[in-house]
């Protein structure tokens, strides 16, 4: 998913050289007779690429982690969002089957004590699993009950929707401004250059956690705010990267050659010297969405997302930390659905590193 | 080397002044009215009038930038007479003096309140460091010399679990385990607060008799003596020391482990890089043991990137800091500002904020010059 924008960029860049060896640089072999060149899969840089890719064993895992995800995410079952109304939830009545594939056995903001079926359902009740022997007179919950009498199972899998996304979407934020930052001032220069990279030497000299708080909170504490703050304090880690391969980009001959073409300077910018600057933000940007999805776990367990209906891991925790010693699994189970998710999002970027970019293999 | 050091302390006078601003600006950002954050919904109009004259935040915040209960209210007009009169320059005048300011929720000097609390973040996090580098660079070493060997592959299946784990899930999960499941064993240890209770460290100005000291050195012993297992250990209050560091081990195990996971691949793939090259070659084809080759050459050049990132880590570890307090119970820097924060108390949120920054900034400043001294080609640059 992340290998599409780098192949665009590969393409449109490949007289610069500056793709990734083993990947997009890779000539086919020298040695074909004729015959074998027509029946030979014709070199394609998006296969090239990709081989790499999945050359990379934790790339493998990150991938199947993350494709493991965004299944759980898609078929988790109906929509429930929160919209400036409130929360808005459209499983059905309790008791009705609400219809096509969902992997949450019920709905995952109803409290079901009295519900037919769920009698004596305890608050914080441990995981009942009836095929590993847990009595059947108790109601089934494989990941036990919440402090609400809710579904944990349900909500877990409903919070994949919440942090697997929000993770993409800070990082697009914090790639999309620091690249134009990182942009204007490494192709210009000069003093823009210099007050720019001191303002991102500014929030650089911040803990990020810390500037994350104090903007969530300045916005108003929502979880979309807080998104947004993961992805500003991000900002001068991309424009740095951005800047640094402008500036040795940009000093390359088939740049100066498009410049005699009479080629203008956004066009050089957009067009010769920003896909050939990717490589490196796309694996830096995979790394950098598992910390984010760290920051805004964060940023929900100390509780500045404000009351959110949608379940959300870093909250679900927060929420019921006092419960650690009597029922730890409404504080530990949502725990180990963050470190997952983070792991995949790791890994991949791991295994993007390795494939893309030799020189940063450490 | 002296130029060097000057240039770059230099370029942070810059970077500090708009620290200040940046945290100054946001923190008079948020939204909502100060004095009813701090006096409560009922406070009447009146009321709140004395309040905001009292603090001075009827003053403009910048120039033509006013506060007006909740609101904020630009005055273009106002913009040449509060030029000099604002609050930010008023601000960057008592902090160039060293005053930050008055809690307003506490009545208390900042400053008092920083010796209060930062020995705890600083405690913890040096702990965590100190774990993190003692144990991540032997097992990054390790795992790089025997690459793909158990140990290679247990420790790096280690670091990516534990740079992916949330500091405060890790946190719980250790306490649990070790006050939980094994409480009523020799393992057992307790999962929040610094001393148990009835346990307390004595103060230094009460060990050494020095009650009479005022002014700075006394401030420098209450804050010495707020890092309580130091305090303990330097006079020998030895059943204090020891309950201080079993409170202290599994805060500082759950902030330890990001930086150690880091250190440690940090560590190994500098040695395999160091390993390769030609000096290693002649070192080993001059006949010198394995041993001496592997420790006197290699490792003592793998260790130089290890020491910009343990130095990147302090950072971070700051940021764990904030929740590890809040999972651990611990009345530290990180715990404090998250309250100023949402108590608008800006004085607070200033002083705790800025102080951190400008240790962060040292920090960095330490290790550029500290890499410069250990890898000479830094300073030809």
């Amino acid at each position: 998913m992340s290998s599409e924008p780098l192949i665009k960029g590969g393409l449109a860049g490949g007289h610069g050289g500056a793709g990734g060896p083993g990947g997009p640089g890779a000539p086919p072999g020298p040695v074909a007779t004729a015959d074998s060149l027509l029946t030979a899969r014709p070199a394609s840089l998006w296969r090239d690429t990709l081989a790499s890719i999945l050359r990379q064993r934790s790339a493998d895992v990150g991938l199947f982690i993350l494709s493991f995800l965004v299944v759980v995410g898609l078929l988790a079952g109906p929509s429930v969002t929160t919209t400036s109304k409130g929360l808005e939830d459209s499983w059905p009545a309790y008791g009705t089957d609400p219809g096509g594939i969902h992997l949450a056995p019920f709905d995952p903001t109803l409290p079901l004590l009295g519900e037919a079926g769920q009698e004596g359902l305890a608050r914080f009740a441990p995981p009942c699993i009836h095929a590993l022997g847990c009595p059947a007179a108790q109601p089934e919950h494989i990941f036990g009950v919440d402090g609400n009498f809710r579904d944990l199972f349900s909500r877990v899998v409903y919070g994949t929707r919440v942090s697997v996304p929000s993770g993409f979407i800070a990082i697009g934020i914090a790639i999309l401004i620091g690249t134009m930052i990182g942009a204007v001032a490494g192709y210009i220069g000069g003093w823009l250059d210099n007050l720019l990279m001191r303002i991102m030497d500014v929030l650089l000299a911040f803990p990020s956690f810390l500037l994350a708080i104090i903007i969530t909170v300045a916005l108003g504490r929502t979880l979309n705010n807080a998104l947004l703050a993961v992805g500003i304090v991000g900002i001068p880690v991309y424009a740095r990267i951005v800047r640094a391969s402008v500036l040795s980009i940009r000093e390359n001959e088939f740049v100066t050659a498009s410049r005699a073409l009479g080629e203008s300077s956004l066009g050089i910018l957009v067009r010769r010297v920003m896909p050939n600057s990717l490589t490196p933000l796309i694996v830096q940007g995979t790394l950098g969405i598992g910390g984010a999805v760290l920051e805004i776990a964060g940023l929900a367990f100390i509780g500045v997302t404000g009351d959110i209906s949608v379940p959300e891991w870093g909250s679900m925790i927060s929420l019921v930390r006092g419960q650690l010693f009597n029922s730890p699994h409404v504080v530990l189970l949502p725990g180990f659905a963050i470190t997952l998710t983070v792991l995949g999002f790791n890994l991949l970027g791991d295994g993007l590193r390795d494939a893309l970019d030799p020189r940063l293999n450490r | 080397m002296t130029r060097f050091v000057l240039r770059r302390l230099l370029l942070s006078i810059p970077v500090l002044f708009g620290i200040v601003f940046v945290v100054f600006t946001t923190a008079r950002l948020i939204p909502g009215d100060p004095c009813r954050a701090v006096l409560g919904e009922r406070a009447t109009d009146a009321t709140c009038n004395a309040f905001i004259k009292r603090y001075g935040l009827d003053h403009a915040i910048l120039p033509g930038l006013y506060r007006r209960g909740a609101d904020l209210v630009f005055v273009p007009a106002d913009i040449p007479e509060t030029l000099i009169d604002n609050q930010f320059l008023g601000y960057l005048g008592d902090v160039s003096r060293g005053d930050l300011g008055q809690s307003i929720k506490q009545s208390r000097p900042v400053t008092l309140m920083l010796i209060e609390r930062l020995p705890t973040t600083i405690e913890l996090s040096l702990l965590a460091l100190l774990i993190a580098v003692i144990v991540g660079v032997p097992l990054g070493l390790i795992s790089g010399y025997r690459r793909n060997s158990a140990v290679d592959v247990a420790t790096m299946a280690f670091a990516n679990l534990g740079v992916s784990m949330p500091v405060f899930v890790l946190g719980l999960l250790l306490a649990y385990v070790f006050a939980i499941i094994l409480k009523g064993t020799p393992f057992s240890l307790p999962p929040s607060e610094r001393l148990s209770a009835g346990v307390s460290v004595l103060p230094l100005v009460k060990v050494w008799g020095l009650q009479s000291v005022q002014g700075a050195p006394r401030a420098f012993l209450d804050f010495i003596s707020g890092i309580y297992t130091f305090t303990a250990l330097i006079t020998g209050q030895w059943g204090a020391f020891w309950d201080a560091l079993r409170h202290l081990i599994l805060p500082a195990v759950a902030l330890a482990t990001i930086p150690l996971a880091i250190v440690a691949r940090i560590t190994r793939s500098s040695l395999l890089d160091v390993l390769g090259q030609d000096f290693v070659r002649t070192a080993r084809a001059k006949g010198l043991r394995e041993r001496s080759v592997v420790i006197r050459h290699a490792a003592r050049n793998a260790l130089l990137p290890v020491v910009t990132v343990i130095g990147l880590q302090l950072g971070g570890l700051l940021s764990g800091a904030i929740l590890t307090e809040t999972t651990f119970n611990l009345a530290g820097v990180g715990r404090s500002i998250f309250e100023a924060i949402t108590g608008r108390d800006f004085a607070v949120i200033q002083g705790f904020t800025l102080v951190i920054a400008v240790f962060y900034v040292a920090v960095n400043l330490i290790v550029d010059v500290s890499y410069s001294y250990l890898d000479p080609r830094v300073r030809l640059r």
